[in-house]
């Protein structure tokens, strides 16, 4: 059973209207919603991109949250520099530290490079909160954010959001993401084949980066205030595990839907912090044990259709 | 045909997710009895001996062993029963000495002067065993190691023992030698059920017959009354004409 | 140099402790080739259930270690069996984030309970030191570490090597399927393995809530010490495992001699970043694992 393509389109179309001109007509607390709702799906879509399409289980997507924050965070205190242009920057200092770390990381296997991924991760949070430049664990006060308009950064936002998706949804119609499912499935297969496995994941691993880099400085735009162990934090790893798990591992709808989860359970819980993410956990062990494909998985499972299909088609 | 057979196999079919391995297979051992199960590769043998132990599940079927059906049980419940299975490659534990493998293979049983009888029983039947008992496993030859499997299943005092592929990767000498412990432990009482490539070898020392063809079971009765041909079109997976189907059979 | 001979000596000592925090994840990770990622959150349970103990109900520390420990033999087992057998079951990926899931649950309902505050448990040990020589003096709760953490390795070994349990665990380990073969319940086998190695971090939770602070979120640090001690010493060897803590012990406290405390953990990791970097299977592991 496949559904028509056309109201969905229609759908689509209105969905993308809505969330453009949400700043002529939707309030303040939506706008927020919705950007934080943006700015998490982005950085689902690149541990699904690595978990879910690479078969990277990484722990250590805060390593490229801290230094995507850091970076602008510098540049513009310290340094005057724009603050656009110190967001791009953090997206390339999450690449080049992506790049320096992609050899020995990807010697590992499974459970050696989550705790790899990890370990580095924990390397960057002990090593900025020893060192005099960034203020040590006390952090850094972005200042010159403060001129920055909610409208602004909910465009900025919002790009990330639609675009981390579209990219994912590009990267699986190329050849590469064929290589890097392949590589999934059967590491050893695809190499037989000829698959250059190690070239295919230093893409998928450095597109990650590079993306989760960008929306981490704004993230930490939008914030404010960065701190070591708060930016180099494994919680950040833990709500997209989260997000990632309940709604699909390895589907493009799934971060979406868990994003959506996300978000009204932290609404929901905004006063409990701490029960927010004892309940993430429980959820994320529950989802593993009774149905590991999640709510898009187990539903395309069931009925058998893709909204946003991998396949050329 | 005795009575009430020690296992009775009947109708049993076995799928790989969608493959089909078993079609509504029939095979039954009477206590004492050695049974050999040919056919050519893929046929469906192995299957059928891991069904028995309970590594796969059947999705149609039932097994039962002296009286008690093994459909909800597992491996090692089985194990406990009297079922044992000698893993086609021998499966030694290449970290356990010698002695350490045969004690693995009496989990099932608690009883220490039995189990310790046992240990000596497989040290007469293979005595090199005795003599490398503080080996590794991975230190073993082959033969040793198939020496070792077969002692190892016997441990756990099975009424029926399951052999898979015992022959393969052994030098003529090794695999005369095996057989004749074969028709030993079948002398005190232990049912036997063999599979095999080497259909000369396995029939010589079989009370009856099996091929299975395709994933169906085929009895092709006692071994004096079947022909060179008969074997031949078993193995190679030539329909059988003359054979009983093994679905007939019981009906 | 001589002022360099108290940390080396208390970095040996250090890594007896660090052993102990190491063995349970070490004996789980050769038997189904998954890292605990919740082994050191358990820990971490254990010290503060035996804080509780102490403070609450007024037992001196070795009578609260006494009552916790054999409390957190079922707490593995059930977690192997309810939980992470049916995790294993479907496949390598599902383990890796149900354990992590644990670990999100402990690590917050420690939170709730005991608040973010350090915590330790108090002993009168903990301050006492046997001197040597007049530059060297060896605490006294290292020294208990040491001695317990190679208490527990040896204890650990000889049920590994000489019991019936332990050939069942071994033979699991090697290989699965033919262990089923031979009557072993090797789901059983499992919970029993998870049983004992959270039972060794309840020994090792004790001894680091006495020598040291906690925090309900302290559990990762010991999850990477642990880990980084496996990846030195080898999977599944408890001599290794020693070798592996000391390694780790004079890496973080002769790295906080040189470069100041706020490098201890530092210097650790690097160590350990390092040995990862050059044999990502570890110095001793097998290579195929």
């Amino acid at each position: 059973m496949r559904l028509s393509r056309q109201p969905f389109t229609i759908g689509l179309i209105v969905l993308l209207g809505a969330a453009a001109t949400m700043p002529l007509w939707a309030s303040r607390y939506w706008m927020l919603l919705c950007l934080t709702f943006c700015l998490y799906l982005s950085l689902a879509q690149m541990w699904n991109l690595l978990a879910g399409y690479c078969g990277m289980i990484s722990l250590g997507q805060q390593s490229f949250i801290g230094l995507g924050g850091y970076t602008p965070a510098v540049l513009s205190v310290y340094y005057g520099l724009p603050l656009w242009m110190g967001v791009l920057c953090g997206g390339v200092t999450a690449l080049v530290f992506a790049l320096l770390t992609a050899v020995p990381l990807f010697r590992m296997r499974g459970v050696y490079f989550a705790v790899g991924t990890w370990l580095t991760a924990e390397v960057l949070a002990v090593a900025f909160s020893n060192w005099s430049f960034v203020r040590y664990g006390m952090g850094i006060v972005i200042t010159p954010a403060y001129q920055l308009s909610l409208t602004e950064m909910y465009y900025a936002g919002l790009v990330m959001g639609i675009g981390s998706t579209a990219l994912v949804f590009l990267i699986l119609r190329t050849d590469l993401g064929l290589t890097l499912m392949a590589v999934r499935d059967d590491e050893a297969a695809a190499q037989t084949v000829g698959v250059d496995v190690f070239r295919s994941k230093l893409y998928g691993f450095l597109i990650a980066a590079f993306v989760t880099g960008l929306t981490a400085g704004l993230i930490y735009l939008h914030q404010v205030f960065i701190q070591p162990y708060k930016a180099f934090g494994i919680d950040w790893t833990v709500r997209l595990l989260f997000i990632v798990i309940i709604g699909g591992i390895g589907t493009i709808e799934g971060p979406i839907v868990g994003a959506v989860i996300y978000i009204v359970l932290r609404q929901v819980f905004s006063e409990y912090l701490d029960v927010s993410l004892l309940l993430m956990g429980a959820v994320a062990i529950a989802v593993m044990t009774v149905a590991p494909k999640g709510i898009v998985g187990s539903l395309q499972e069931r009925f058998g259709f893709e909204i946003l299909s991998s396949r050329r088609t | 045909m005795t009575p009430s057979p020690l296992l009775n196999v009947r109708g049993l079919d076995v799928h790989y997710g969608r493959f089909q391995a078993l079609f509504h297979v029939a095979v039954h051992v009477a206590q004492g009895e050695v049974v050999a199960l040919i056919g050519g590769n893929s046929a469906g043998k192995s299957t059928l001996l891991r069904a028995i132990a309970a590594l796969l599940a059947p999705s149609a079927g039932t097994i039962v062993f002296s009286g008690t059906d093994l459909g909800d049980l597992k491996p090692h419940q089985v194990v406990a029963l009297g079922v044992s299975l000698v893993p086609e490659g021998r499966h030694v534990f290449g970290s356990l000495t010698v002695r350490e493998n045969l004690l693995v293979g009496a989990h099932s049983r608690r009883a220490r002067n039995a189990i310790r009888q046992s240990m000596e029983e497989v040290y007469e039947l293979f005595p090199i065993l005795r003599q490398r008992a503080n080996i590794m496993g991975n230190e073993l030859s082959g033969g040793e190691q198939q020496m070792l499997a077969i002692g190892r299943s016997l441990m756990s005092g099975p009424a029926l023992m399951m052999l898979d592929e015992i022959s393969q990767g052994l030098s003529p000498l090794v695999i005369k030698a095996v057989y004749r412990t074969l028709s030993a432990i079948s002398r005190t009482g232990t049912a036997v059920l063999l599979v095999e490539q080497d259909v000369r070898r396995s029939v010589s020392v079989a009370d009856r017959v099996y091929a299975m063809v395709r994933g169906r079971a085929v009895c092709l009765g006692v071994p004096g009354s079947l022909t060179e041909d008969d074997l031949k079109k078993a193995c190679f997976g030539f329909e059988l004409q003359g054979a009983r189907s093994s679905e007939g059979e019981r009906s | 140099m001589t002022d360099l001979i108290q940390p080396i000596v208390n970095g040996i000592l250090l890594g007896g402790l660090y052993a102990a925090v190491a063995i349970g994840l070490s004996l789980m990770f050769g038997i189904v080739r998954l890292i605990n990622l919740a082994h050191g959150d358990l820990m971490i349970t254990a010290s503060y259930l035996s804080l509780v103990m102490v403070e609450q109900v007024g037992l001196s520390p070795l009578t609260a270690a006494v009552m916790v420990v054999p409390m957190l033999f079922p707490a593995g087992f059930g977690l192997q069996k309810y939980v992470l057998n049916r995790a294993l079951r479907r496949g390598p990926e599902p383990p890796i984030i149900v354990a992590l899931g644990i670990s999100i649950v402990l690590q917050n309902v420690l939170l709730l309970i005991f608040s973010p505050d350090a915590r330790s448990i108090p002993a009168n040990v903990a301050v006492l030191a046997v001197p040597v020589t007049e530059n060297l003096s060896l605490p006294v709760i290292y020294l208990m570490g040491f001695g317990v953490g190679c208490t527990a390795i040896a204890a650990v070994h000889v049920l590994v090597r000489r019991t019936r349990l332990g050939r069942a665990i071994r033979a699991a380990s090697e290989d699965d399927e033919t262990a089923r073969l031979m009557g072993i319940d090797t789901e059983y086998v499992h919970c029993c393995a998870m049983g004992i190695a959270v039972t060794t971090a309840a020994v090792a939770g004790v001894l680091v809530g006495m020598t040291f602070t906690f925090y309900p979120h302290s559990g990762p640090q010991y999850l990477l010490i642990a880990f980084g001690v496996i990846v030195i010493g080898g999977v599944g060897s408890m001599t290794g495992a020693l070798a592996g803590g000391i390694v780790l012990g004079l890496a973080q406290l002769v790295g906080a001699h040189v470069f100041g405390p706020g490098h201890q953990l530092l210097c650790g990791y690097l160590v350990l970043l390092a040995v990862l970097a050059v044999r990502p299977h570890g110095i001793l592991g097998r290579a195929n694992s």
